[in-house]
């Protein structure tokens, strides 16, 4: 009987790995949906968005690099359509630079959905005017602080190479001033140097983004009310997503939606495994007692 | 020479940095706009290509010395020249003179990074599950009642953070599977004399039917985020404020030359 335990508590990894991987490849396979709660955090961002003033931008610092993108991506999109549905003018910059292509990359897909379903000029976005993508910029201080006195200084081009005295919109968009919130996305701690420097200074509202293992971290901020809001790991994104379809009816892919039945099983399968191997260590102990 | 002047440099440059905060006379802050915005900014550019070469002459050094793994240096080497040169001389999407395209295959710098860089990066970070389950499977052991806690707030969590949680009656579950390890290993103590654990385990059996009781009707994912947001904001604080005292000592103990571990040597 003891040697039935000892070999429960020493099963092969790469069967473990194996079992793991069937559990996040079928519900991606065969998806199943699952109903989203939304909760404070993330409904806190969301009302930051909406409570941006008119003339006053949406900044969106794109901070993650390929790692943390299926976590990112998803909440970065999202902002984006609301931002978009809502008319709000959007900045996008960069800290790192693994984060201008990403930044490029979604910012293009969220313009194309947009544009492919205006009729008018209203409904589309026109780069330049409701948007601006100033790329990367280093070092990551200069850049932070240098956004309160002015964005054309800290960036004389964008990421595709224009002059920025060209962009019409920065001629309203002009410093931190101009900007009603700042959301920072990123896999690391980049959205509290920008509540040391930036909103300490300038009074800059901070929203972050940010990677479930990461999140622990920075609750204290939210709690203390120096985040307007916090939308942590794929579960986060995923209703970040519910609230952009079901409040502001926009449709589109949702992929943290998706994910969230991997999400689901794999964290099933680990609790699984845990109470496995803890079932095996007390079994084998008493039986050798 | 070769020690006072960087420590008259760090003490003046660190009495600046600290008084600009709190004097708004110009002349205080032009100097500070000056080496922020200017100087900062070329400091910044050094360190790259200070970066570059550190990293440089690690590989280089490894291929020469035939060191362990020695082969995966080249492979550096390669990638590094291969997407420099493509990027400074076939231009960001393939529109430099340099040819980046063959027919349909592209591999101007957007591709390379686009369909190399984005998805090998993912896939690393994805490779965590799988050590992340085996890892947890080995060596997450309930060996006493700090690690059974530890334990029992893990599962929260982690069904708390996927729609899961919300789903099913998990409260009633961990609570319920919690109060009875409780019972158990209560009894199980009492019977080998050990009261004082036997007592700290049934007043855990009890809080757990109680919490049980209470949180019927409370989704999961509440609890979680209340761990998140209260136990977990707490210690987080007192680690925050501690780390920011080390800080702000050494800092000081650094800007008066006291610390001079960074000057190098043994002076």
């Amino acid at each position: 009987m003891n040697s039935f335990w000892i070999r429960i508590m020493s099963i092969d990894r790469r069967i473990v790995f194996l079992g793991v991987a069937v559990v996040i490849i079928i519900p991606i396979l065969f998806p199943f949906r699952q109903p989203i709660r939304v909760l404070t955090p993330v409904q806190k961002m969301f009302d930051a968005v909406e409570a941006i003033p008119d003339g006053q931008a949406l900044f969106l610092s794109v901070d993650y690099d390929p790692q943390g993108e299926p976590e990112l991506s998803p909440m970065y999109i999202s902002m984006l359509r609301h931002a978009f549905k809502r008319k709000i003018p959007v900045g996008i910059l960069s800290l790192y630079p693994t984060g201008t292509g990403l930044a490029a990359q979604g910012f293009a897909q969220v313009v194309d959905e947009f544009n492919s379903r205006a009729t008018c000029r209203a409904d589309s976005i026109i780069y330049g005017e409701d948007a601006v993508n100033l790329g990367w910029q280093t070092p990551v201080l200069v850049v932070i602080l240098g956004l309160g006195k002015s964005v054309r200084e800290v960036y004389p081009e964008d990421f595709y190479g224009n002059p920025t005295e060209e962009l019409p919109l920065l001629d309203t968009i002009r410093n931190y001033n101009n900007v009603g919130l700042l959301v920072c996305f990123s896999s690391s701690s980049t959205p509290v140097s920008y509540v040391s420097y930036a909103q300490n200074r300038f009074g800059l509202a901070v929203g972050a983004a940010v990677t479930a293992v990461s999140a622990a971290d920075l609750y204290p901020y939210l709690d203390s009310g120096q985040f307007s809001g916090m939308i942590a790991g794929m579960k986060g994104a995923a209703e970040y997503e519910e609230l952009v379809e079901t409040e502001l009816e926009i449709e589109g892919r949702r992929k943290a939606l998706e994910a969230m039945g991997s999400q689901s099983t794999s964290h099933l399968a680990i609790i699984f495994l845990v109470i496995l191997g803890n079932l095996g260590y007390f079994m084998s102990r008493r039986n050798q007692g | 020479m070769r020690i006072k002047l960087p420590l008259k440099l760090v003490l003046f440059l660190g009495l600046l940095g600290f008084t600009a905060y709190f004097m708004p006379h110009p002349i205080v802050r032009q100097t500070e706009d000056l080496m922020l915005y200017k100087i900062l900014r070329i400091i910044g550019l050094f360190a790259i290509v200070l970066g570059l070469g550190s990293l440089f002459v690690h590989h280089w050094d490894r291929i020469k010395r035939r060191r362990e793994r020695w082969q995966y240096s080249v492979v550096m080497f390669v990638c590094f020249f291969g997407s420099a040169v493509i990027g400074i001389f076939g231009g960001m999407d393939g529109e430099g003179p340099l040819v980046t395209r063959v027919g349909s295959f592209s591999f101007d710098i957007q591709h390379i990074f686009d369909y190399m860089t984005v998805p090998l990066g993912a896939t690393m970070f994805s490779l965590l599950a799988f050590y992340m389950s085996s890892a947890a499977y080995r060596a997450f052991r309930v060996r006493n009642f700090a690690s059974g806690l530890l334990l029992g707030a893990a599962f929260i969590v982690m069904l708390g953070v996927v729609p899961l949680g919300d789903m099913l009656p998990m409260n009633m579950i961990i609570f319920g599977l919690l109060a009875f390890a409780g019972l158990y290993f209560s009894i199980r103590a009492f019977m080998t004399e050990n009261y004082r654990m036997g007592i700290t385990l049934a007043a855990g059996f009890a809080a757990s039917l109680v919490t049980a009781f209470l949180l019927r009707n409370v989704p999961l994912s509440s609890v979680s985020q209340w761990i998140m947001e209260i136990p977990n904001t707490a210690s987080k604080r007192g680690i925050a404020f501690g780390v920011s005292v080390g800080i702000i000592a050494t800092s000081i103990k650094i800007i008066l030359g006291i610390e001079r571990s960074w000057l190098g040597g043994n002076e």
